[in-house]
């Protein structure tokens, strides 16, 4: 019998560590894959969305058990922020993770976003490079299915298509809705780019999806399964024999001999615990859960930088009535965004900024201020169809910096149903984010101007985009970083970890793809070792 | 010895029939006339190959009660494929089920192409040897299990049932009856599924079209009775399924239909399919046990607002967790309504289709409903593509036939229940074959048993006879 229970462990059923999985499970490995939350069927989730009030909660539809909380439960996370700015995150602890209700936006980085020290003399160079990269770009969106422009300039410089790539687009854009369509035709005159925004909502039946069909409920749960979520690697391990473990709760990792990973410790929720042996492990369990599990084991911290430089989108939001009828809600949630600023001289003194289009139905959004003025009846049913079609969103993904201070760190203070600690995270916004603010608020007037705007709520609240990255990063020299560029550890020579926290830049764009061409480059390399 | 005799008997065989394969000055009109045959007998879809998606190098995996056959390549690479055939070679293999390297199985549906006409053989040949460009490509190698590993043994079969589509005319008939007549029942092979099969897997002539399996799935009665047939359709309803998959209010096309569908109807004139549908008509009536049609049904009883309306708790984790004891139309509600409505009714745009009508929902026959929902759907035509996602890693069997009886009985017939069993025995069917068919082996092995020991009896005899 052999010592191990498997070949590799990884902790984490989310679209990274279900890549991690399958990679290894088709490269002939064994794998078990931990998961902290419960399996859960796409339907019951739907059905769960459709008997709630919490319409707007994506988390909600979800089972928040309390073995893996999630962070909407009040003290889970204790933040420590600033007055005008509260730390809001959200993240899933089931199978398939976060992924089963985000909307799917699959960005490359720009090759600046790589070396942003070295080009603009704040933050940290990754030790890679975007062309290092690129190969497992295009690996990340054929797992996905990711829907992309190919012959656009990502980076708003109208320099041709660019980022470069070395394929096509697993599958062309769908339909440009109306929205977009009178975004392009008021906001381009003045300059704006307003790009398709490349995502993981199949366009034509993809490996086991069919089409988008426009449903705009991407978020909590595409009800068709037409989008991308982590799921669908878990499944896809499962069918090449990677042995899942629902909730089974990782609260330890055990060093060995040389410093080697040894064991991995579980909590069930009968609060029974129980010990995995493997010859590698890879924890991928989240930008926030891995950097806890570390530091509640004491591994992988001798750089004393596990937990910090938290890293999120944090940035301002805009509500406004337009003069015309754009019509959001038809469509998937997310079609477009304006890349102008992603990659400019200002990057030396501010944050880069992307602006985001939401495209939900915006009944919600604009009925409880008619309420508020006391519109009732036909009066109310009439104001609620005019403002809602002429009601758009606009949000700043704003770039932050990797800074030690802004961290997670296990909460003792606090202990769910068996006994593990909640979190508490320190995040403040320094100059550099707040120091975008005047553009931003340029950029919002212009936008205003272009559509004669009536303003619904101005862009004075902070807020995250919950994008989570930083807590655990990448680099060459093991006394300032985490993990190396292959994504292991560098205090452990067995235990790698997937997760967007080894991200030591954010730049403007949702780190998913991005985390998924590493894990995928990581588990590549694992292969090789066992 | 011998096997050094084959070996220079087929060089000589492929000397000669290079020469013969190679003809000078083709026509290209009979060349396209080949091609338009080659998709009326869907010979792609199992002569692909699965790996590169080529038409006709070979490897496709048909799964028969037999055991897997793999589709040959047929291109005219002369090593790997059919390059070195001649006409008369390419012509038994077709019609005969003879190849020049031993005989095919019946998975080639040479029983019905034996009816092809002499004229639409000749420019088939022409295409595969002209039209179709040589991939050197070794598909798998069929290996049956003991007897049907024995080739030789499928002569006394095609002796028996060889030719169920007729003895072929020099010229295909080109229009009406007569052309959907010969289509159907050669290239377009219809009996290989729609008749059913005896004890020997040999189509019963007396059932034509009366309905048969493909693995799990029911290719149904297309025969014209109005009840288990497809009398009840229209002549425009005939030819807009094969066209597209979809006639609304009549059937969708999944399986190896869809694949039907796919390769080989969305791709023939619009004549020929008119010509299909009429003769179809015409096709003597086959009343089986149903008593009220299976497609054009208009019952669409809506998920009642109870089994709707259930306020869950969020705090309730269990409840957002729990998945037993869901009925049905709960689950209907999460997995199906999204596309096919609360109604059944599907989009008004017929996009999404309506299960109303539909002949796999109203069936009492539930394996189609649970492939459908298990498998999915996949089918192209023209520029459309029929997409439904597989089922079978979301739900449970006993899942399914919940769900499954929800549509049948709300959109069907409400006295069509589907159960767990009726799933379970659904699936069971893929690796089903009658009693003949998966005890031959033994039988073989008992009879040549008796045989030696008769054998042994008689010489016994004569020598204690002499011995007297």
């Amino acid at each position: 019998m052999s010592q191990y229970d498997a070949d590799v462990i990884v902790i984490g059923s989310g679209a990274l560590g279900a890549n991690a999985a399958y990679q290894l499970a088709l490269a002939g490995k064994s794998v078990i894959m931990l998961e902290a939350g419960p399996a859960l069927p796409r339907w019951k989730a739907l059905d769960n969305y459709h008997n709630i009030a919490a319409k707007r909660n994506w988390c909600a539809p979800y089972p928040n058990v309390p073995w893996a909380l999630n962070p909407y439960t009040p003290g889970y996370i204790d933040a420590h922020c600033d007055p005008d700015f509260q730390y809001v995150t959200s993240f899933l602890r089931v199978v398939g993770g976060s992924t089963r209700h985000w909307a799917s936006a699959c960005w490359r980085l720009l090759p600046n976003d790589f070396k942003l020290k070295s080009v603009y003399g704040v933050g940290r160079d990754w030790p890679i490079s975007y062309d290092d990269l690129e190969p497992w770009y295009v690996a990340a969106e054929r797992e996905i299915g990711v829907v992309g422009a190919d012959e656009e300039d990502q980076s708003g410089h109208d320099r041709g298509p660019y980022p470069p790539r070395s394929a096509p687009y697993p599958m062309p854009p769908e339909a440009k809705p109306y929205m977009v369509q009178r975004m392009q035709s008021r906001l381009g005159p003045l300059g704006y780019q307003v790009t398709h925004e490349p995502h993981g909502r199949a366009s034509r039946p993809y490996d086991g999806r069919p089409a988008c069909e426009g449903n705009n409920m991407c978020e909590p749960a595409c009800p068709i399964g037409a989008m991308y979520s982590g799921d669908v690697h878990v499944n896809k391990a499962v069918a090449k024999g990677v042995k899942l473990m629902p909730e089974c709760v990782a609260f330890k990792l055990v060093k060995g001999e040389k410093n080697r990973i040894v064991e991995v410790h579980y909590r069930k929720p009968d609060k029974s615990d129980h010990v995995l042996k493997a010859k590698v492990f890879v924890v991928a369990a989240h930008g926030l859960e891995t950097p806890k599990l570390l530091l509640m084991s004491d591994v992988a911290n001798s750089s004393d930088q596990v937990g910090r430089n938290l890293m999120d989108h944090t940035g301002l939001s805009l509500n406004f009535l337009a003069d015309e009828p754009l019509w959001t809600g038809r469509g998937s949630v997310q079609h477009a965004c304006i890349v102008n600023r992603r990659d400019e001289p200002s990057r030396a003194v501010h944050s880069a900024i992307r602006y985001s289009f939401r495209n939900l139905v915006p009944n919600m959004d604009v009925t409880p201020g008619l309420l508020a003025k006391g519109l009732m009846g036909k009066a109310l049913e009439d104001a609620i169809r005019d403002q809602g079609s002429r009601f758009m969103n606009i949000s700043t993904m704003s770039e932050t910096l990797p800074e030690p201070t802004n961290r997670i760190q296990p909460n003792p203070a606090f202990t769910d149903s068996i006994g593990l600690p909640g979190m508490r995270v320190d995040y403040h916004l320094n100059a550099y984010v707040r120091g975008m603010r005047n553009l931003a608020s340029h950029d919002f007037a212009n936008f205003m101007g272009a559509f004669n705007a009536e303003m619904l709520s101005p862009p004075t609240g902070w807020r995250n985009q919950f994008h989570i990255m930083g807590t655990v990063l990448m680099g060459d020299d093991p006394k300032d970083s985490v993990v190396d560029k292959h994504c292991r550890t560098h205090d452990h020579e067995n235990l790698y970890l997937c997760t967007t926290g080894v991200m030591p830049s954010s730049a403007t764009v949702n780190p998913t793809l991005t985390g998924v061409a590493l894990s995928i480059r990581a588990a590549r390399q694992i292969a090789t070792e066992v | 010895m011998f096997g050094r005799l084959t070996v220079a008997v087929s060089a000589i065989a492929l000397g000669a029939s290079i020469a013969q394969a190679a003809p000078e000055g083709a026509d290209p009109a009979l060349v396209e006339k080949g091609r338009a045959l080659a998709v009326a007998g869907d010979c792609t879809s199992c002569h692909s190959n699965p790996k590169t998606g080529d038409p006709f190098s070979g490897g496709y995996g048909v799964a028969s009660p037999l055991g897997v056959i793999y589709g040959a390549n047929i291109t005219p690479d002369p090593k790997t494929g059919i390059g070195g055939w001649s006409l008369s070679q390419f012509s038994d293999a077709v019609r005969k089920g003879r190849a020049p390297d031993g005989r095919l199985y019946p998975a080639m549906p040479y029983t019905a192409f034996s009816g092809v006409a002499d004229d639409d053989i000749k420019a088939m040949y022409s295409y595969f040897m002209l039209g179709v460009p040589a991939v050197a490509h070794d598909a798998p190698k069929t290996a049956l299990a003991f007897p049907y590993n024995m080739r030789w043994l499928m002569a006394f079969w095609d002796v028996l049932f060889g030719a169920s589509g007729g003895k072929p005319v020099a010229l295909a008939p080109q229009s009406g009856i007569a052309r959907g007549k010969y289509l159907a029942e050669t290239l377009a092979h219809c009996s290989t599924c729609h008749t059913p099969r005896g004890l020997l897997m040999n189509e019963e002539t007396g059932q034509f079209l009366a309905g048969g399996k493909v693995g799990s799935w029911t290719a149904p009665n297309i025969t014209s009775d109005p009840i288990a047939g497809i009398g009840g359709w229209s002549e425009a309803e005939i030819v807009t399924f094969l066209k597209t998959g979809y006639a609304p209010g009549k059937a969708i096309a999944a399986g190896e239909m869809g694949l039907a569908v796919q390769n080989s109807f969305s791709k023939m004139s619009e004549d020929d399919l008119r010509a299909i549908a009429a003769y179809l008509k015409t096709v003597p009536p086959r009343r089986g046990s149903e008593t009220t049609p299976r497609s054009g049904g208009t019952r669409s009883a809506p998920i009642p607002a109870a089994e709707l309306e259930r306020p869950l708790d969020t705090r309730d984790y269990k409840a957002l967790i729990s998945i037993a004891g869901m009925s049905g139309a709960q689950i209907y509600s999460g997995a199906c309504a999204t596309c096919h409505g609360h109604d059944g009714r599907g989009t008004p745009d017929k996009v999404l289709p309506s299960l109303v009508g539909a002949s796999t929902v109203g069936s009492s026959d539930p394996s189609n409903l649970v492939m459908t929902i298990r498998d999915g759907v996949n089918r192209r035509a023209g520029h459309s593509h029929a997409f439904m996602p597989a089922f079978a890693t979301e739900l449970s069997t006993q899942q399914l036939a919940a769900v499954a009886d929800y549509v049948s009985t709300s959109f069907g017939n409400p006295a069509h229940r589907v159960s767990e069993q009726d799933v379970a025995r659904v699936y069971a069917a893929a690796g089903q074959s009658n009693w003949l068919i998966a005890n031959a082996g033994t039988m073989i092995w008992t009879g040549l048993a008796a045989l030696a020991a008769a054998l042994g009896w008689v010489v016994a005899r004569r020598r204690s006879r002499k011995g007297a």
